[in-house]
């Protein structure tokens, strides 16, 4: 069936569906376990993921077989705006339901399949990003974390860093060094699985400038991983690393991360707005509605398995630009400091200031945006 | 693209390839007949008119392409006028229609408002201007242009002026409601030739930045170039988002004042960065009179501020933020129908 004819897919399902989503967030918000502006994706809080596995907004669009609700993508896609746009703490499930889950079900064996990809779809798997390391930031092929071959799997040794939630991570999916690096940089790399709880692995923390423990070191100290947990083939490492990022990078969480304060702007400034504060508001609220325009088209183009070229980074470098702008516009229009203990607004208004840097670092930063969309309009 | 959309932009492209001047020459003899007779005006009109009754979609197309060639005429007013005139059983089929602006039909026949302000091209017959009448509706009337002031655009188009109090009922012949957006509609096209404009001003930027040399290396080598048209094509991509997706949902006849709006603002202000982007990697080169570049960033300049200012877009959109409130707010983003369901 086409994404066009499946009903479920149609403007009144879509519209009940994001009502259910609705209702679980005003439960959750009226339980007080959502506060506006406090929390984001990267927020983590186990019950809140286990409860949304339990409504089926997690591991959507995965095969029965393995805890999956087989819906749509765009079923998929409207529940995570949703999620996002009502505040909600994401960090125990966001990672391996956005990449980790369906990364292993496009390249994993079916032995892994079987084992992580239920644990993921009940809410109760978090999911590290392996793929920083102290001397290799936006350098990625450079990475010196190795694995050598030994019987019946691989023996991991080497560092990862700023691995959002590995504190609270079960599995980490770590890219590696598996040959000795030659004249293409990009070949002999491979993507392991590795089990947190495995002998040689551990975690120091690295608290962040908001003084929030999110960020970790990841050591791996001759860490045996089994043959089951490699991704693809030896070698594939780059190739899947790419893949993910494509949808890593135009998702709806590179637009939102501070929606919640642009809501709590609108409230604030209220019916007696001046025409400076209505320009701003509507400078950032028509950016917000253009990029989710885009955001929304690159979704469908996944979903057929088009090519979407750079634009993914395009959407990536406009959407955090924007999360970043609204802080900014915020602190002019407002009659309040910035203050963490403050009022609601002023409380959001400081955590989207002192967050703000890491979203046009996070997930490639903006310099190496800009650089992938400049080889794609053939700039040589 | 529909099947009626290729065919326009077939038309409208072998059109311009045979007839357009160059840009910035003044068209030769017989430009606006020829373009009459290609039928491309109508594109909007209703088929009782003679017109195509083609989508919005349909009519974005030939306005993209006419932006993307920095050719002559009006085409967004000149199809505008084709449509809503038809519409009205007028047979002003080849007339311009004015800047969206606060006019009022009085009861006696008389208009009254600001200075009316309309794109212009030699041998139109009229000029229709959207009013509201006494009663608070929305109609559309038609003036002579005799009354009219003629001056020009930033980018060298002629422009009329006409102050309502000028006209006398005789003047203004009232045409009978309007049921669509007519400014928002007008702000979608508008957009959809700032978008050719803004394609074609990338393909020249491109291009200069991969052949000049300095320092030994193509401009496009330093990463400062690389970084600023990175950013431009950023814009580009948004606004094509934009418009693609508000297009569809004009056609389907769903279209909010704030979709256009969202449209009309990402086109400005892509528009005033593309433009100087453009401007700066071309460095002198492009400021000179004998150098294309110009005759797109002044269209640019221009129509980030025709049908609707931008600062007049990202208020309405303020405005309706505002009102929506910290739980309406996503909402009124998505145009979500959660209400109903």
């Amino acid at each position: 069936m086409s994404p066009t004819t499946d009903s479920r897919n149609s403007a009144a399902a879509i519209a009940q569906l994001r009502k259910e989503v609705r209702a679980f967030l005003k439960e959750e918000t009226d339980a007080g376990r959502i506060v506006i502006g406090q929390q984001t994706w990267t927020t983590w809080d186990r019950g809140f993921s286990e409860r949304a596995a339990k409504r089926g907004f997690i591991a959507m669009t995965m095969p029965k077989k393995y805890g999956g609700h087989e819906r749509t993508p765009l079923e998929r896609l409207v529940v995570c705006e949703e999620l996002l746009a009502g505040g909600a703490p994401l960090g125990a499930h966001w990672i391996a339901d956005r990449q980790s889950g369906p990364q292993i079900l496009r390249n994993g064996t079916e032995t892994i399949k079987e084992k992580i990809l239920p644990e993921i779809a009940a809410g109760r798997c978090t999911f590290g990003i392996g793929m920083s390391e102290p001397d290799s930031g936006s350098d990625l092929s450079s990475i010196r974390t190795k694995a050598e071959k030994v019987e019946g799997g691989w023996r991991l040794e080497g560092r990862k860093v700023w691995t959002t939630n590995a504190q609270h991570a079960d599995y980490m999916i770590v890219l590696c060094r598996t040959s000795p690096r030659g004249d293409n940089r990009y070949a002999g790399l491979s993507q392991l699985v590795v089990d947190m709880k495995s002998p040689g692995v551990s975690v120091r923390p690295l608290i962040n400038l908001a003084g929030a423990h999110e960020l970790n070191e990841v050591l791996f100290d001759g860490v045996f991983v089994p043959d089951e947990y490699l991704l693809g083939k030896e070698g594939d490492g780059w190739r899947l690393v790419t893949e993910e990022l494509s949808f890593e990078r135009s998702g709806p969480d590179r637009f939102l991360s501070t929606f919640g304060l642009l809501r709590l702007l609108v409230e604030a400034v209220g019916p007696d707005a001046d025409r400076h504060a209505e320009i701003q508001i509507g400078r950032l609220v028509g950016r917000l509605t253009a990029v989710r325009q885009l955001s929304l088209q690159i979704a469908a183009k996944l979903e057929r398995g088009e090519p979407v070229g750079a634009t993914a980074t395009i959407m990536k470098d406009m959407g955090t630009v924007l999360e970043q702008e609204i802080p900014d516009v915020a602190r002019k229009l407002l009659d309040e400091r910035p203050e963490r203990d403050g009022s609601l607004v002023a409380g959001a208004l400081a955590e989207a200031i002192l967050n703000a840097p890491c979203f046009s670092l996070r997930g490639g930063t903006r310099e190496i945006l800009k650089g992938i969309i400049a080889r794609e309009l053939g700039l040589r | 693209m529909s099947e009626t959309a290729r065919m326009l932009a077939d038309t409208a492209e072998r059109f311009l390839e045979r007839k357009a001047p160059e840009p910035g020459q003044a068209p030769s003899e017989g430009f606006i007949a020829a373009m009459q007779e290609t039928g491309l005006a109508l594109a909007l009109a209703p088929e009782e008119a003679g017109g195509i009754a083609g989508s919005w979609s349909d009519a974005a197309v030939i306005a993209r392409i006419w932006g993307q060639a920095a050719a002559p005429l009006p085409i967004v007013e000149i199809m505008l006028a084709a449509r809503f005139a038809g519409l009205a059983g007028d047979d002003a089929l080849f007339a311009t229609i004015a800047q969206p602006k606060p006019l009022a039909l009085k009861a006696d026949g008389t208009l009254c408002g600001p200075m009316m302000d309309a794109a212009w091209a030699d041998g139109m017959s009229a000029v229709l201007a959207v009013a509201k009448d006494e009663a608070g509706k929305t109609v559309l009337v038609s003036v002579p242009a005799s009354k009219a002031e003629l001056g020009k655009d930033l980018a060298g188009g002629p422009r009329l002026k006409i102050d309502p109090a000028a006209l006398s009922a005789s003047d203004v012949k009232a045409l009978g409601a309007v049921d669509e957006p007519v400014a928002e509609l007008g702000g979608l096209l508008m957009s959809a030739a700032m978008l050719g404009a803004m394609d074609k001003i990338l393909e020249i930027v491109i291009e200069h930045a991969n052949t000049r040399h300095q320092f030994g290396k193509p401009l496009a080598k330093f990463q400062a170039i690389q970084h600023a048209l990175s950013d431009a094509a950023s814009e580009i991509t948004a606004t094509r988002a934009a418009l693609d997706g508000t297009l569809k949902l004009a056609d389907e006849g769903r279209m909010r004042p704030f979709d256009g709006w969202v449209v009309k603002v990402q086109a400005a202000r892509a528009a005033t960065l593309v433009a100087a982007t453009a401007h700066q990697v071309l460095g002198a080169i492009g400021f000179t009179d004998e150098h294309m570049l110009h005759h797109y960033t002044k269209r640019l300049w221009t129509w980030r501020d025709d049908w609707g200012r931008q600062a007049h877009g990202e208020q309405a959109i303020g405005k309706a933020s505002i009102a929506a409130g910290r739980d309406g707010l996503w909402s009124l983003i998505i145009g979500d129908d959660v209400e109903a369901a």
